[in-house]
């Protein structure tokens, strides 16, 4: 019992409400919603899917079959089987 | 004006002339000046030492009005326990009664008024005091004058008693009526904390050292060495060595009540740092909830620091909170609530309340089966509880203290960590899930918004198609937007299969996709149906800028076909804004269920216990 004299924290009589404080769970999801939302927006705004929802594939037609006669445009090339070259 | 003591013949001076009595320095006679000189009202006993800050003849300072205080008296409580009224002359006239208890003090002035005002009160009236407003009746009792000192606003003499009532209000205001007389006085003021009054010097009275402030008896019982770490408070101590509950009260010790010895998991002694300060765990009480015949026993640990007065740690199920008192004034109670400083608490039990157990120091008169009526109101992690009795009405605040967060505070003191059932005040696991799943709700909402006022959706081209291959003229395509071709097929009954491929002109880069467009439609039973669609849209990712070709190669269920391919750029896609959502709104959403359950098993327990 060595203390000074203290100034409480409260008014005497009138100690404040402690408000509850947002869990952790609720923090971290808070934060993964916004997460997610940002990656959604900035790949929406880019023009891509946030999670890739139409399957499409992508390929390369090399010059040579491009510049070919008939080239790309003709039903052969498309039902050929094409293999990557001439 | 200086006289000599009609008891002892010293010196006695009034240093004011509107005082009626000034205390002998020497022999405690109050003497009282009348016409024909000082007369004595008899003698007063010592001033019990207590650990106030306040000084005889100290000045101040209240709302900007200079004051000293001038004289002092000490009143006993009818259960036990010491309070101060100090007397300050303001410098503008007035006098202000300074009461002081526990570490808190009320500034007063005395009120004019009806006689009606005054009319005698019960606990938990609501009164309107002139000057002060609505205020509530928290306490009713006897006070005795003990001991006095300095001069005295009024004819005060040894032993006079008077009935009381207190009353709180809002914003700290706070009143008594004295009904010593025929037409009862009322002073009203406010709680104030040690800095409103700007105290400052005084006389210092006896040199108080910090070492002994703490005495030690001897238990009458067992005659085992009981430590008074407060001894200016305490009127009653369980011993811990015998568990004699023994009443320090007044005179000799008598044994009030026998106990059985108990093993506490907070030793007294104990410092515990809370409020920015060490208070010392002085007493243990434990107390059963009388809920249908049955006692549920809680415990509850006395912490003491002078200049702060008493506090509280309750232990329920292994469940801690740290316990302030509250002004009755300051709380309204509604149907199945109760509103303190602007938070709702919902009403959690009532019960009986009854004492089990004490050891260690207690400030009033406390009996083995003393009972209150107790209510508890909570609102996470505080709890608001109530304690009623015939004349008095106590309110606290307490605030759930996990067993981590205790042991730091008990600097090291290892307690129960598990708890047994849920705490009433407990922080919810998930608090704060709701708002935060609104918010995110509102978020995913702003960020389609965001994305769908930024799509374009620029018509590029157009290609009709009534062969198995058809191509497109070339067009222009631009980077940062994705690409959605959509898809007429003017089918009944019938599929057509789309193999698309948009290449790029210059590079050769081919982005491939395949879609069925089929309608079907009929009469069944009556009944008509349709499934499929005439229309299908395929979105492709964003690709380099450049001049594109869109390849079109159709196979269908009839001879005859036609489709419409309509190239936009930069069209809104809603699909992956309905993954966003199920990605963030279903986890929420699923967290909420179990933070909803979580509360009503919790409130069930009560209804259960109940």
């Amino acid at each position: 019992m060595t203390n000074d004299p203290v100034t409480p924290v409260d008014p005497p009589g009138h100690p404040k409400v402690p408000r509850a404080r947002f869990s952790k769970i609720a923090i971290a999801y808070g934060v993964f919603a916004l997460l997610m939302t940002g990656w959604y927006v900035v790949d929406g705004m880019a023009g891509r899917d946030f999670i890739a929802s139409d399957s499409s594939d992508h390929d390369d037609l090399p010059a040579s079959v491009r510049a070919s006669p008939g080239g790309y445009r003709s039903f052969a090339f498309w039902h050929s089987g094409y293999e990557g070259g001439k | 004006m200086k006289a000599a003591c009609p008891q002892c013949g010293a010196d006695v001076e009034f240093r004011f002339d509107d005082t009626f009595v000034r205390v002998c320095d020497h022999c405690r006679a109050a003497c009282v000046r009348g016409d024909r000189g000082l007369e004595t009202l008899g003698a007063f006993a010592d001033l019990a030492e207590t650990q106030s800050p306040l000084a005889l003849f100290a000045i101040g300072s209240w709302k900007g009005a200079p004051f000293q205080l001038v004289g002092r008296a000490q009143l006993a409580h009818e259960a036990g326990g010491r309070w101060d009224e100090w007397y300050a002359r303001f410098d503008d006239g007035r006098w202000g009664w300074l009461a002081e208890a526990q570490g808190r003090f009320y500034m007063m002035f005395e009120v004019e008024h009806s006689a009606a005002v005054a009319a005698r009160a019960r606990v938990g009236d609501e009164l309107e005091i002139p000057s002060a407003g609505r205020m509530t009746v928290s306490e009713v009792g006897r006070a005795t004058y003990v001991a006095a000192a300095g001069e005295i606003p009024f004819r005060l003499g040894p032993g006079t008693k008077y009935d009381y009532a207190d009353l709180s209000g809002p914003d700290g205001r706070f009143a008594t009526i004295d009904y010593s007389d025929s037409v009862p006085a009322i002073y009203a003021g406010w709680g104030a904390a040690l800095l409103d009054l700007g105290i400052s010097g005084g006389d210092a009275g006896p040199p108080r050292s910090p070492d002994i402030r703490a005495t030690r008896l001897a238990c009458p019982n067992c005659a085992g060495s009981l430590e008074l770490r407060a001894p200016d408070a305490t009127q009653r101590i369980g011993c811990p060595y015998c568990g004699a509950l023994v009443d320090t009260s007044s005179g000799p010790l008598s044994v009030v009540a026998k106990q059985e010895r108990e093993s506490l998991t907070i030793p007294l002694g104990t410092k515990a740092h809370f409020e920015d300060t060490i208070l010392v765990v002085i007493g243990w009480m434990r107390r059963k909830a009388i809920i249908d015949g049955t006692g549920y026993p809680f415990e509850e640990y006395l912490l003491y620091e002078p200049s702060l007065g008493f506090r509280w740690l309750v232990e329920s199920d292994g469940n801690w909170s740290y316990v302030k008192p509250v002004d009755a004034g300051l709380v309204t109670e509604e149907v199945a609530h109760a509103v303190y400083d602007g938070v709702r608490f919902k009403q959690f039990q009532t019960s009986p309340l009854t004492v089990d157990r004490v050891l260690g120091e207690m400030y009033w008169k406390v009996e083995i089966d003393e009972t209150t009526a107790g209510t508890d109101y909570v609102a996470p992690p505080a709890m608001l509880s109530k304690e009623a009795s015939d004349n008095e009405v106590n309110w606290s605040l307490g605030t759930y203290v996990s067993a981590s967060e205790l042991e730091r505070a008990l600097e090291g003191t290892t307690v129960r960590s598990f708890a047994t059932a849920a705490a009433p005040n407990a922080p919810p696991l998930m608090r704060g899930i709701y708002p935060t799943l609104a918010a995110a709700a509102a978020c995913v909402l702003l960020g389609m918004c965001v994305v769908r006022s930024s799509a374009s959706g620029d018509d590029v081209t157009t290609l009709t198609c009534t062969q198995p291959v058809c191509f497109s003229e070339p067009f222009q395509l631009e980077s940062g937007a994705n690409v959605a071709v959509e898809l007429h097929g003017n089918v009944t009954n019938a599929w057509i299969s789309v193999g698309g491929d948009l290449v790029n002109d210059a590079t050769g880069a081919v982005e491939s996709f395949d879609r069925d467009v089929e309608y079907y439609s009929g009469v069944d039973g009556g009944e008509s149906w349709s499934e499929g669609s005439h229309d299908e849209t395929v979105f492709l990712p964003p690709v380099d800028d450049g001049r594109y070709v869109l390849r079109v190669e159709l196979q269908s269920s009839t001879p005859t076909y036609e489709i419409d391919a309509k190239v936009v750029q930069g069209r809104f896609h809603a699909k992956p804004w309905y993954y966003l959502c199920g990605l963030v709104l279903i986890p929420g959403a699923l967290l909420a269920a179990i933070a909803g359950w979580r509360e009503r098993s919790r409130w069930k327990q009560v209804s259960d216990d109940e």
